[in-house]
C-alpha cells in the first residue's frame, strides 16, 4: 500500500462519516421545520377561533343591546344633530 | 479386546460404509439447500411487492394534508362563516368495553345525558356516532378516559358568528362540510378545500423524517368577500323584526341595494333562524322569501307604467287625465280608487297612487311597449344572482293581454315579482335609467350597466316618487328628517287558491337622497294582522326608520333644504291608498 492509497482511504473515511453526519443533520432540522409546520396549523387554527370570537363579540345586535341597557346609550333625535359645513381652505389659509 | 485390535485400521472402516447413508446426507443437504433457493424465489420473486410494502408500513405512512374551507366575509372584512377544525366521536360497538363509571364520565364531556349514551351504545354492533363537531381539545380528553372501541374521526365545523341575521344569505353547510343553502351552496366551488396526501417516513418517536413523495397537493379553499354590509343587515333585521310584531305580520323581507353598483347591501327575512344550530327547522323559516317568493307588487308597478308612457311621449308630468271620479268600467269589470277626484295630473297619479289615472294611461299604450320595459328592468326573469331556488315571477307575453288585463297590470295586478326583482327595478331611477346586474359579491369595478329609460325620465318619475312622501302623498310616514327620499308604497290583495282574499302583501320601495342617490330599500311585510294594513301605514315607517339610520352609518351628508317635519306630525292625515 502506497502512502497515496492511505491518504485517499482516510480522505473516504472522512467523506462518508460527514455523509452520515450531514443526513443526520438533514433529518433533525426536517423534523424542527414539521414542528414548525404542525405549530402553524395550530396557529391557523387558533386564529380562526379568535376571529369567531371576535366576530361574535362584535355581532351589532350584541353591542347595541349592551350600549342601550348597560351603558344607558341612545341615538341622537334629529334636534340633537347639528350639522357642521367646513368651507375649503383658502390659500394661504390656515385653521 | 478383539474388536479393539481392529479398530485402528481406519481404511477399513471406510469400506465397510454403506453407500446409501451418504447419499441420504447429500440427498438431505441438497434438498435443504433447494428449499432455501425456493423460498429465497419465493420471498424475493413472487412475493417481493407484499414484503417490501408490509416492511414500509413500519416506518412510512401516508397522512393527510388538510385544506379548510373558505371564509365568508362581508364588505369590510368581517368574518360571517369560519371553519375550525373539529373531531367527531364514534363508538364501534363490537370492541367497546365500556363500565358504568366511564360512560358517565364520557357523557359528562360530551355534554350528554348518560341513560342515551348508554342507550346509544347499548346495540348488538355496527358503528354509532356519539358526538359530531366536537372541539379538538374537549375530543382529546374524550380520548384520555382509554376506552376500547371509542374512536375519534376529524373533521371540520363551520361557525356563524353572527348567527340569525345573516342566516338566509349566508347559508349553512351539513355534516360533511358541502354547502347547502345559501352562498354556502351558491359558492360551494370556490368555498370547498380540497385535502391532500402525502408519504412520509417517521422515526421510532413518531417524528416525520422524510417526504417520501407527494400523493395529491391540497387545495385550500378560498375566501368569499360578499357586498353585505353587516352593520346594514343588523339594522335591516332589527326594524323588520320590529314592524313583524307591531303589524302582527306572518313574514317580511327588506333588501338594500347599492344604487350605483347593484351590490346587495342587506337582505333578511323573517322569520329567520340560527345557522349554528339547526334543529327542527321547517321550510318557513328556511325560506329566502325575497327571493324565492313572488307577490303581486300592487302599486309598486306604477311609476313604471308611467316611465312607459313618458317614453313612448304619450304624456308630460302634468298631462291632465280624467279619473272619472274614481271609478273606470272596462267591459263588466271596474276599476277604482281609494281617493274620489275628477282629474289627476300624471304626477298626482303616482302621489295618490291612482289605479284609474294608471289604467287609463295604459290603456293609451301599446301593450308591447308596457311588456318592453317591464322585461328591460327584470320583470318575469330571474335576477341571476346564482342562489338556489330564484323565483323569475310572473309577466305573461302582451300577445295575449285583453285590455282590462293591461288596466289592471298598470297598477300591479296579474303579474308577479320577488322583492329582490322590485329593488333592482327601482335602480333604474336614481341612476339616471341605466340598469345594471346584481351582485352579491363585493364588485371592484363597477359592472357595465344597460339604459332602459332616458336620462329625462328617470328624472321626470324620481321627482314624482318624491312626492308620494310629501304631506298630501300616500306615505309622509317615509320622510327622513334632514334627507330628501323617494319611493312608491305598494298594498296588494293576496291570491288564495286563484282568487283575491282580504289578505295583504304591504310594501315600499325607495330610495335615497334624491339630489345624489345611494341606496334602494325595499320593505315588504306579509299579511299585517292589524287595522293598519296599507303600505304607506306598515312599510313605510320601516323605510324611514331603516333609510335615516343606514344614511347616518354610512356618513350621507343630509340633503334636505329645511328640517322636514317628523312623519306622524298632524300634517299627516287623510285617506290612505294602495
Amino acid at each position: 500500500m502506497t502512502r497515496r492509497d492511505v491518504l485517499l482511504f482516510l480522505l473516504v473515511m472522512v467523506l462518508a462519516l460527514g455523509v452520515i453526519q450531514s443526513q443526520q443533520e438533514t433529518r433533525r432540522r426536517y423534523i424542527d421545520l414539521q414542528q414548525e409546520k404542525d405549530r402553524q396549523v395550530q396557529l391557523q387554527t387558533e386564529d380562526d377561533q379568535l376571529q369567531i370570537e371576535e366576530g361574535t363579540l362584535s355581532a351589532s345586535h350584541r353591542i347595541e343591546a349592551h350600549a342601550l341597557h348597560e351603558l344607558g346609550m341612545q341615538l341622537p333625535t334629529p334636534a340633537q344633530k347639528h350639522l357642521l359645513v367646513v368651507a375649503p381652505l383658502a390659500r394661504g389659509e390656515t385653521r | 479386546m478383539k474388536m479393539r485390535k481392529g479398530i485402528p485400521k481406519v481404511g477399513k472402516l471406510e469400506i465397510r460404509l454403506e453407500r446409501w447413508r451418504s447419499f441420504l446426507i447429500q440427498g438431505l443437504l441438497l434438498s435443504g439447500f433447494l428449499v432455501l433457493g425456493v423460498r429465497a424465489f419465493w420471498l424475493q420473486g413472487i412475493h417481493a411487492n407484499f414484503l417490501q410494502q408490509k416492511g414500509e408500513e413500519r416506518y412510512s405512512r401516508v397522512l393527510p394534508i388538510p385544506a379548510s374551507r373558505g371564509i365568508i366575509r362581508d364588505r369590510n372584512g368581517q368574518a360571517l362563516a369560519i371553519s375550525i377544525p373539529a373531531v367527531s366521536v364514534w363508538a364501534n360497538r363490537e370492541d367497546l368495553e365500556i363500565d358504568g363509571a366511564q360512560r358517565i364520565a364520557l357523557a359528562h364531556l360530551l355534554n350528554e345525558n348518560p341513560v342515551e349514551i348508554a342507550r346509544r351504545l347499548k346495540g348488538e354492533d355496527g358503528v354509532v356516532y356519539l358526538k359530531r363537531q366536537l372541539p379538538l381539545d374537549e375530543a382529546q380528553r374524550v380520548m384520555d378516559l382509554k376506552i376500547p372501541g371509542i374512536y375519534l374521526q376529524h373533521g371540520f365545523h363551520r361557525a356563524y358568528p353572527k348567527s340569525s341575521e345573516m342566516a338566509h344569505l349566508v347559508g349553512f353547510t351539513d355534516a360533511d362540510d358541502k354547502g347547502q343553502e345559501g352562498v354556502e351552496l351558491t359558492y360551494q366551488a370556490q368555498l370547498q378545500g380540497l385535502a391532500g396526501a402525502r408519504r412520509v417516513i417517521r422515526d421510532r418517536a413518531g417524528h416525520v423524517i422524510e417526504d417520501v413523495e407527494n400523493i395529491r397537493s391540497p387545495r385550500q379553499g378560498q375566501d368569499v368577500l360578499l357586498s353585505v354590509d353587516a352593520r346594514i343587515q343588523h339594522l335591516a333585521a332589527r326594524e323588520l323584526h320590529r314592524a313583524i310584531e307591531s303589524s302582527h305580520a306572518k313574514a317580511g323581507a327588506i333588501v338594500v341595494l347599492d344604487s350605483r353598483t347593484g351590490e346587495v347591501l342587506a337582505l333578511v327575512n323573517s322569520p329567520d333562524y340560527d345557522p349554528n344550530q339547526r334543529g327542527g327547522l321547517s321550510g318557513t323559516e328556511l325560506r329566502n322569501r325575497a327571493i324565492t317568493d313572488t307577490y303581486e307588487p300592487g302599486s309598486t308597478i306604477k311609476p313604471f307604467t308611467i316611465a312607459t308612457a313618458l317614453e313612448v311621449g304619450k304624456i308630460r308630468p302634468d298631462t291632465v287625465i280624467s279619473t272619472h271620479g274614481g271609478v273606470l268600467a272596462i267591459g263588466n269589470h271596474l276599476i277604482h280608487d281609494d281617493h274620489v277626484a275628477e282629474s289627476y295630473t300624471v304626477s298626482e297619479v303616482i302621489e295618490h297612487s291612482s289605479n284609474v289615472g294608471a289604467a287609463r294611461i295604459a290603456l293609451d299604450l301599446p301593450p308591447v311597449k308596457m311588456w318592453d320595459l317591464f322585461t328591460d328592468v327584470g320583470f318575469g326573469q330571474k335576477p341571476r344572482l346564482g342562489f338556489p331556488g330564484e323565483a323569475g315571477g310572473r309577466l305573461r307575453p302582451y300577445q295575449n293581454w285583453k285590455p282590462i288585463e293591461q288596466a289592471t297590470m298598470a297598477f300591479g295586478n296579474g303579474m308577479s315579482v320577488s322583492l329582490v326583482q322590485m329593488a333592482r327595478a327601482y335602480t333604474v331611477f336614481p341612476n339616471d335609467g341605466i340598469l345594471r346586474p346584481l351582485s352579491l359579491i363585493k364588485v371592484s369595478a363597477l359592472p357595465p350597466g344597460r339604459p332602459v329609460l332616458s336620462v329625462r325620465t328617470a328624472r321626470e318619475v324620481t321627482a314624482m316618487l318624491e312626492t308620494v312622501v310629501s304631506a298630501e302623498g300616500t306615505a309622509p310616514e317615509a320622510r327622513v328628517a334632514g334627507y330628501r327620499v323617494a319611493g312608491k308604497t305598494g298594498t296588494a290583495h293576496k291570491v288564495v287558491g286563484g282568487r283575491y282574499v282580504n289578505k295583504y302583501v304591504a310594501s315600499f320601495i325607495g330610495f335615497a337622497p334624491v339630489s345624489a342617490p345611494r341606496i334602494v330599500v325595499a320593505v315588504m311585510i306579509d299579511e299585517p294582522a292589524g287595522s293598519r294594513y296599507y303600505g304607506g301605514q306598515v312599510a313605510a315607517p320601516v323605510f324611514s326608520a331603516l333609510t335615516g339610520e343606514i344614511m347616518q352609518l354610512l356618513d350621507i351628508p343630509p340633503d334636505a333644504p329645511e328640517p322636514p317635519t317628523i312623519a306622524g306630525s298632524p300634517a299627516v292625515t287623510g285617506g290612505h291608498h294602495t
